[in-house]
């Protein structure tokens, strides 16, 4: 009896964090979504509407009307805009890019972590020193070599190669296999005659899954994203747009500035992205689960 | 009303007749000379209109009897002196707004028989000083540009700089074609050195723009002439703007912003440069900033001038008569760019017929001082390789009579040539129904005979930006007294500027 | 003993495989970053503007530490110690709420016992506000809360008769505003990594704390949080950087055209002004940018040492004493094997 009365005790105690966690949750929730909705709602109001209500929670019906604004019109925030070319474009780099990073940092940490030769910990400290470069000064010297005397302007490739050395993320794999990749299972694939990459293709890769998935997820946000150095290398060629330059150039537009576009071109950047990361979560929250072989 | 309009137009073709005599005879002049003597040229111009002797001696040789106006005949566009290449794909304009170069399109291709899809536009997309950032990746980039537009504030970077430009003279355009243009557009056209490398379709004349129906209910001003007389000089229009003050409860301020009052005190009562010998004094700056700091904050303070900054969201929406901003500006400082459809004017009356419009309820007078606002020059860059095309463009955009008439007549710009625009406003065609069917051509041709830019320099970009928020700082409270706000203005411009010395 | 310290150095023959596999990230940093580096360097000791190929060796530094007599000097020396105090005010205010809120989520969401309803959509929703453009997010948070009296506080404000804020004006509220919205980027993120990092924990562990009826304060503390080390050094090593570099929030919020706040001027946007904006770019001041660049690197590397150092894995300093010791081992035995001293 008396355990019994313990464990519902327990239960209760239990039940109320869990409830006590979960409002928290909700609060927290509420504000990482409502600033989007309201946004989401502002993209369905004219300007007439919004300029005096800054803020809506109900959408309107105007979606259609911002829309036409943003490339067409005497109104046009900015001509070219082209959502179609942007969403590909946007893919095309943040895709690329995303491959070879998590690939690339993959097998940096996998030969840093697994293999034990003379400059390893140099290349180590080299890769930790370069992380703290601050990207602001590089990029100056970055887009004169690129543009200036590769000639590479409009071009994608100095926007994708680069992708292939991103040292925080081949700190984080480092991390990563440090404490979760047995060294032990190389010997054993050694012994039954596995070569060295087959050895990090087939058993390395599938045991850090979390670790690049959860990678993939940032890198493709973060270059989806890069507005800074796209906007350096695609100067002119307004087919090779990407979203995020798109906005810009919707933002940017202060001789008429019409807000309800402005929302529109704003929501339409993020609705793709949002999708991509919804399939993709549920990706990380099962490879996270998988997690790969323990000891 | 449309009899005063009509007075009213007349008085300023007059007025334009007149400048037109002393226009052409400093350009023609200083053709050879130093961009000084130019500068002196000009100013005397501007001082009197009533011409003083060395203009009259001007009228060129060739010219037609028959011209409407006193119309210098324009010599033919010459060709390509072939220092740049010819033949390229298209004729590549880079642009931060294709607003006017939609229009540009059909009068280019109308007058030179150009194909209009061998023109094509690149736009920055960006505002102001931004697209001066976005035009040196440009140009780092080896895109193909031929002709880029350059910003008033930021066209003697560029001019001044052989990288970035090439001598107009390349494409097949020379001085002695701008015979009937307003003076001052020359010289700024002009590099260091006296090389035309620019050249410019319209005048930024600026005025007053102000609301008619709370001038009625506040003031019981019922015409533009009226309200000219109610802020004839800033003593007057501060007065005006106590009135209206008091008369709105002080809901209404006279002014939009105190960047616009900057602007137009920078660009009608300043008469210093501000760089001399590349040195920015302290006591030069304050000759240059006049009273401006002290007028600024007082009549902030006192409600007159309303607290939003130009270029926000905060700004347009001052017009209209419902809203959050509502009624809160009696009106705008505005150059002539700023009237047309689309443009700012559009925007602070909101769409024709929705709640809180103002559409039509607006007039404009020159208002307390002479000034101008900005204007675009077309240069030629270094790369171009359509020299024929870039040659032509410029040509009946800026300098052939009928093409340039054609514009004024589909956009409704004040261009750059006297002519046209003393014919247009003679023949009192157009009418802006923004500002209730007012032809703001005849308003501003004062105000476009008298612009002055001799003292322009290559750093007033960021010198009026630095300023600006220095003042705002000030006004907002930030700054605690007028010697922090120059301390502050100062500060920052010697940070910015490295090849001038900040005192 | 011996032969543990065999098969361990025959996985030196294994070295080229090494060299190989670090091979592509490093070719590739060479060609795209390590020369921009080099260059920024070297342009540290260069002047300015105009003067841009004048060797002035440490004159910027000096300017930027010391500063000087003339205008110039003094003006920068205090815009870049500013800058500096401001980086260290907004990144402070931006980490702790953020790894307070992204170790207790990520503890929550990974306690077993714990079960919040609805988890998987918090975690979504959470890590959403990062998906987003850092402009498209200054852009939206300027619409609340700005200088302009249309942001939606401030027409709140007159709604209820009050004065309208100038929110970008006021340090506090401008500084807190930015850390508020830094926070609210990145917390999902940081929450993200955490969890991959305990999930990363050998689940065996938690299940034996709980056969031997730990409570979830002591699972915590004994298992969660030290095996979560790394993920924590891993974090706070990239949150510092990323503090250190903060750009686009401080260079976005401001309604007037260039009207970048002297309270929000992070060193970044110091480096950034420098040599992109306006009139700049006709004569960027490399010299000022770079001297700027490299000391903010220094201080970052300087950090970055210690915090790593501070929390290196005990464990792994005392393997790699012993490897070291086994290697001595085999090597005097071989020494002696070839001395012929064998037993």
């Amino acid at each position: 009896m008396e355990n019994v009365g313990v464990s519902k005790n327990y239960m209760l105690i239990q039940r109320i964090k869990s409830i006590g966690c979960m409002i928290v949750c909700i609060l927290l929730a509420a504000v990482c979504l409502v600033p989007l909705w309201i946004m989401i709602c502002n993209a369905t109001h004219d300007r007439f509407h919004l300029s005096t209500n800054p803020i809506n929670l109900i959408p309107g019906g105007d979606f259609g009307v911002n829309f036409y604004n943003i490339s067409k019109g005497d109104m046009a925030q900015f001509p070219d805009f082209n959502v179609w070319t942007g969403y590909i474009n946007s893919l095309i780099i943040a895709g690329c890019s995303t491959i070879l990073t998590v690939f690339f940092s993959a097998l940096t940490s996998y030969g840093l972590t697994v293999y034990n030769f003379k400059v390893r910990d140099t290349a180590y400290t080299i890769i930790l020193a370069v992380m703290m470069i601050p990207v602001q000064v590089t990029s100056t010297g970055f887009v004169q070599f690129m543009v200036g005397t590769l000639g590479l302007a409009n071009s994608y490739i100095p926007l994708i190669l680069p992708a292939i050395a991103a040292p925080a993320v081949v700190f984080y794999m480092r991390q990563y296999m440090k404490s979760s990749f047995p060294l032990d299972i190389v010997e054993a694939a050694r012994i039954d005659g596995c070569g060295e990459f087959r050895t990090f293709i087939s058993i390395a890769i599938p045991m850090c899954k979390p670790a690049i998935a959860v990678q993939a997820i940032f890198a493709f946000v973060a270059n989806w994203n890069n507005y800074y150095t796209q906007n350096m290398i695609i100067l002119s060629n307004t087919k090779r747009y990407t979203m995020p330059i798109m906005i810009q150039n919707v933002l940017g537009q202060d001789k008429h500035p019409d807000a309800g576009a402005q929302y529109a071109a704003v929501a339409l950047s993020i609705i793709p992205i949002v999708i991509i990361y919804l399939c993709l979560s549920k990706f990380i929250v099962g490879g996270v689960a998988l997690g790969g072989v323990k000891e | 009303m449309n009899n005063l309009k009509k007075t009213l137009a007349l008085v300023a073709a007059l007025a334009m007749t007149a400048t037109a005599f002393v226009g052409c005879g400093g350009k023609d002049e200083s053709s050879t000379s130093e961009p000084a003597t130019e500068a002196t040229t000009e100013a005397a111009a501007d001082e009197s209109s009533e011409a003083p002797a060395d203009e009259s001696s001007e009228a060129p040789a060739d010219e037609s009897s028959e011209a409407p106006a006193e119309e210098a005949s324009i010599p033919a566009l010459g060709t390509p002196d072939g220092t740049l290449a010819d033949g390229g794909d298209a004729l590549t304009i880079l642009c931060w707004t294709e607003d006017d170069l939609k229009f540009m399109y059909d009068v280019v291709a109308d007058a030179s028989g150009m194909d209009k899809s061998k023109m094509v536009y690149k736009n920055v997309g960006s505002a102001g000083g931004e697209a001066n950032e976005k035009y040196a990746q440009v140009f780092a980039s080896d895109e193909d540009v031929d002709l880029y537009f350059c910003d008033a504030d930021w066209n003697k970077a560029y001019q001044n700089n052989d990288e970035y430009s090439a001598p107009l003279a390349a494409v097949g355009i020379s001085e002695d074609m701008y015979a009937n243009a307003y003076g001052y557009t020359v010289a700024m056209g002009k590099d260091n050195n006296g090389v035309l490398k620019g050249a410019t379709w319209q005048v930024a004349a600026g005025g007053y723009a102000y609301r008619t129906d709370l001038a009625e209910e506040y003031l019981g001003i019922k015409t533009p002439e009226d309200m000219q007389a109610a802020i004839s000089d800033w003593d007057a229009f501060w007065a005006t703007a106590a009135t209206v003050y008091e008369k709105s409860g002080g809901a209404t301020a006279m002014a939009d912003s105190v960047d616009g009052v900057w602007r137009a005190y920078s660009n009608g009562n300043r008469t210093s440069a501000w760089v001399q010998d590349g040195t920015i004094t302290a006591d030069n700056a304050k000759a240059c900033l006049g009273d401006f700091i002290n007028m600024a904050k007082t009549n902030y303070d006192a409600g007159y001038i309303s607290t939003a900054s130009q270029w926000t969201d905060d700004w347009l929406p001052q017009g209209m008569s419902e809203g959050t901003q509502a009624n809160k500006t009696m009106g705008f400082f505005f150059p002539t760019w700023s009237l047309g459809a689309g443009s700012q004017l559009s925007q602070a009356e909101g769409e024709e017929g929705k709640d809180g419009s103002t559409y039509g309820m607006f007039n404009i007078v020159a208002g307390p001082t002479s000034w101008f606002w900005g204007g675009t020059w077309i240069c030629v860059s270094p790369k171009c390789d359509n020299a024929t095309e870039a040659g032509q463009f410029i040509y009946y955009m800026t300098a052939d009579t009928a093409s340039m008439q054609a514009y004024v007549d589909a956009k409704g710009d004040f261009v750059n040539n006297k002519i046209v625009m003393a014919n247009t406003v003679a023949a009192g065609t157009n009418s802006n129904p923004l500002l209730g069917g007012q032809d703001q051509l005849a308003v501003l041709a004062d105000a476009a005979a008298g612009i002055d830019m001799s003292i322009a320099t290559e750093y007033d970009a960021t010198i009026n930006t630095t300023l600006q928020s220095a003042i705002k700082k000030y006004c907002e409270g930030t700054l605690a007294s007028e010697e922090d706000c120059v301390n502050e203005f100062l500060d920052k411009l010697s940070e910015s500027l490295t090849d001038v010395t900040v005192e | 003993m011996a032969s543990t310290a065999q098969s361990r150095i025959k996985s030196i023959s294994y070295a080229k495989y090494g060299y190989m596999f670090i091979a592509p990230f490093f070719i590739v940093y060479a060609f795209f970053q390590i020369w921009p580096l080099i260059n920024t360097f070297i342009l540290s000791f260069y002047g300015n503007g105009n003067a841009a190929s004048d060797f002035v060796s440490v004159e910027n530094y000096q300017t930027l530490l010391f500063g000087g007599a003339d205008r110039r000097s003094g003006a920068l020396h205090s815009t870049f110690v500013q800058s500096f105090i401001n980086t260290v005010i907004l990144w402070v205010g931006n980490f702790i709420p953020q790894i307070f809120l992204s170790l207790l989520l990520a503890v929550w969401f990974t306690d077993s016992k714990l079960h919040i309803p609805g988890q998987g959509a918090f975690k979504v929703i959470m890590y959403l506000p990062n998906i987003i453009t850092a402009v498209s997010v200054a852009a939206l948070f300027m619409r609340f809360l700005s200088n302009s009296e249309t942001s939606a506080a401030n027409i709140i404000l007159q709604n209820m008769g009050k004065d309208t804020i100038r929110f970008e004006n006021d340090p506090t509220w401008s500084r807190g505003i930015v850390m508020f919205i830094q926070t609210w980027m990145w917390f999902g993120n940081t929450m993200i990594m955490m969890m991959s990092g305990i999930l990363g924990i050998n689940p065996s562990l938690f299940e034996a704390a709980n056969i031997d009826g730990a409570s979830s304060g002591q699972v915590l503390r004994k298992i969660t949080l030290p095996l979560l080390k790394p993920m924590v050094v891993y974090t706070l090593i990239t949150s510092m950087i990323g503090g250190l570099q903060m750009f686009d929030i401080p260079f976005l919020y401001h309604t007037a055209t260039g009207d970048i706040k002297a309270h929000l001027r992070t060193v970044a946007v110091f480096i950034y002004e420098q040599f992109r904006v306006g009139n700049n770019v006709h004569s960027p001041q490399y010299g000022i940018a770079g001297a700027a660049s490299i000391m903010l690197f220094v201080v970052t590397a300087i950090l970055g040492i210690f915090v790593f150092r501070m929390n290196r894995d005990a464990d792994e300093a005392r393997k790699k004493k012993e490897r070291k010791e086994l290697v001595k081992a085999y090597k005097k035995q071989q020494k002696l094997a070839k001395m012929g001293g064998i037993d």
